[in-house]
């Protein structure tokens, strides 16, 4: 028996029975398997940085709010209104609940680098900088704050030497943040102290105005005014809820794809709204666009051309919210070629619900879903989308429209059994609101 | 969650969490004993585990390079570990120059998919874990992980002379056991 053949042999055993003959021989190392599964995964991880799920933010200066104007109607119901909104502050084009920090105006790192804007929140912390990448690569970038909390990318976006940075928790795997004034910002082997300014609190910074009273109850709508228009303030009382977009949507079908190719990829319709319309006492009607270069989502700040002196109603179809959760899973049997299985699956998205009505096989690798929405009893709420994914599948895309949702998915045609995901689900909210704006 | 080795294969090409989680788990003791005997003299075990999570990386992002019609999965891994370890070696250890030729390196499908009856293979182990404990060590690393001969030497302490009779007297003990021509 020569070397080769007793090398493939030996090389071609199976694991189970080489296990033991493994272990003997590694039985005085100390193999760390859960540090190495973390250490994987977070290569993995930074990897797939620019797959992940990327948020953009436009530019703008921070806008100083000068709010005039008295309290009008509803008195007896104002303090409630008002405190409803203790927790916000407003932080560039947007507003924040909870402490959030920005960084009150550019600053040149050094002769190449600016950090144009920073936003730091509970839940978010995000940068724009002006940067040149090498070959499109991220040099190892982190933050440190002063409460010994370490941040990195966990997402970005380039384009022509504006990089965007979303950070995230990579030692809990989370966008959960503790914000501070003072962080360290890290790129390669340069590292830069950044001073951030408390956003002002929305409440005690200007008079903030009501909306005409509506049935809904569980939303406060108000306004304040700002130089060019106004900024819009929301409050819910589900702390869950966060606002996304003022304003009717701009498109009311909504399609979303995602495919499990080189990690998750996923797309889908933008939350973008048309303007609003203020219609004035002398007859006109203006328009009220989202702030130019706005910083920070959702852009609560719209301007106007219309004439300072004129009383103007300034209409607010609706809100798009979301919940930004998990809703849990869902397993599907997909059915035999041309068979279509009901199934009749009600899911309660709190706000609204759905139901997953029936499977349909298409062809070998191919099925169709079917979902009935707004099944719940919210009248002024209606579905708009929620993000539907399959890590057993090889892609989905589904669509958005009135009461119905069909999604198709594609598959190994061996595929038995398919579980589904549910979460961040987003709803558009008719509350037609009404802001009168003196 | 547990995977066939083609199951595996497939859910990694399907970019399954899952599967690479399972990857690191069955593949972590023959990995990490390979970088270790690459890496070992003079670097912490920090630097073992990154080498060791880089193989499982390279493995997630080159699964479709593997052929499983031709290629040995297990074996496949351990020659990208030997890449990498050696990689690491190099940059680990600036002043010495190391010459990837020195290690005998086979391609991805030199070793050659055998289905070998589950019979033959405990004959094999039993065969070679009647041998005492360093010939068992020798016989693992020299054919299973394919370590150089001059390694081997050092680590068990033995003249080339001696490892090569040990060598030849159980292959000679496993060819009588198996009846293998």
């Amino acid at each position: 028996m020569n070397e080769k053949q007793i090398q493939m042999l030996m090389q071609n055993l199976d694991n189970d029975l080489l296990a033991k003959e493994l272990d003997d021989l590694t039985s005085d190392l100390e193999v760390d398997l859960d540090s190495i599964t973390q250490k994987a995964f977070n290569k993995l991880n930074q990897e797939r940085l620019k797959k992940k799920r990327k948020r953009f933010y436009p530019l703008v200066a921070a806008c100083l709010i000068t709010v005039i104007g008295i309290s009008n109607a509803y008195a007896a119901e104002i303090s409630d209104f008002v405190r409803s909104f203790f927790n916000q502050r407003a932080i560039y084009s947007t507003v924040i609940d909870g402490s959030a920090y920005y960084l009150e105006s550019p600053l040149q790192l050094d002769k190449e680098v600016k950090l144009e804007n920073v936003i730091f929140t509970k839940d978010k912390l995000d940068m724009n900088l002006t940067f040149s990448l090498i070959e499109d690569k991220l040099p190892e970038i982190l933050v440190a704050t002063a409460n010994g909390k370490i941040y990195k990318p966990g997402g970005y976006g380039y384009d022509n030497d504006r990089l965007l940075l979303s950070f995230w928790n990579e030692v809990e795997h989370n966008y959960m943040f503790s914000p501070t004034e003072e962080l360290k910002l890290i790129i390669g082997e340069k590292s830069y102290s950044i001073h951030l300014t408390e956003g002002v609190p929305v409440v005690g910074s200007g008079e903030i105005n009501p909306a005409e009273k509506t049935n809904i109850d569980w939303v406060k709508v108000g306004y304040k005014k700002i130089d060019q228009g106004v900024q819009i303030l929301t409050s819910f009382t589900d702390n869950d809820l966060k606002l996304v977009a003022i304003g009717e949507p701009d498109q009311n079908t909504v399609t979303r794809i995602f495919k499990n190719e080189n990690g998750i990829t996923s797309s889908g319709t933008s939350s973008m709204t048309k303007p609003l319309l203020g219609y004035g006492k002398d007859k006109n009607v203006y328009t009220y666009n989202q702030a130019k270069d706005a910083v920070g989502r959702p852009v609560t700040q719209f301007e106007t051309q219309d004439p300072a002196d004129t009383e103007i109603e300034l209409k607010i179809p609706s809100l798009l919210v979301g919940y930004e959760k998990d809703f849990g899973n869902i397993d599907v049997a997909i059915p035999e070629l041309n068979e279509e299985k009901r199934i009749d699956r009600e899911i309660d998205l709190k706000l609204q619900k759905i139901t997953l009505q029936s499977i349909k096989r298409t062809s070998a690798t191919t099925a169709e879903l079917k979902f009935a929405l707004n099944t719940g009893d919210k009248a002024e709420v209606a579905v708009r989308e929620v993000s539907l994914y399959s890590k057993d599948v090889q892609s989905g895309d589904s669509v958005w429209q009135g009461d119905v949702c069909t999604m198709g998915i594609s598959f190994d045609g061996k595929l038995k059994n398919a579980q589904l995901n549910l979460s961040w689900p987003r709803f558009e909210v008719k509350g037609n609101w009404t802001l009168k704006i003196k | 969650m547990n995977f066939s080795e083609s199951e595996l294969i497939s859910e990694i090409k399907k970019r399954n969490l899952k599967a690479y989680e399972f990857l690191i788990k069955e593949y972590t003791k023959p990995v990490y004993y390979l970088t270790y005997n690459i890496l070992n003299i003079g670097n912490s075990k920090e630097d073992i585990e990154e080498c060791v999570a880089d193989v499982f990386l390279e493995v997630w992002q080159k699964i479709n390079e593997f052929d499983s019609e031709r290629g040995n999965f297990k074996t496949w891994i351990l020659i990208l570990t030997k890449y990498k370890a050696l990689t690491y070696k190099r940059k680990l250890k600036t002043n010495q120059v190391e010459n990837i030729d020195d290690y005998q390196l086979e391609q991805p499908d030199t070793i050659e998919k055998q289905i070998i009856d589950r019979e033959i293979q405990r004959k094999l182990l039993e065969t070679i874990n009647s041998f005492n404990k360093t010939d068992k060590e020798l016989f693992i690393r020299r054919y299973f992980y394919n370590e150089k001969i001059c390694d081997i030497m050092q680590s068990l302490g033995l003249s080339r002379s001696a490892l090569d009779n040990r060598l030849l007297r159980g292959r000679k003990i496993i060819k009588e056991v198996l009846s293998y021509e």
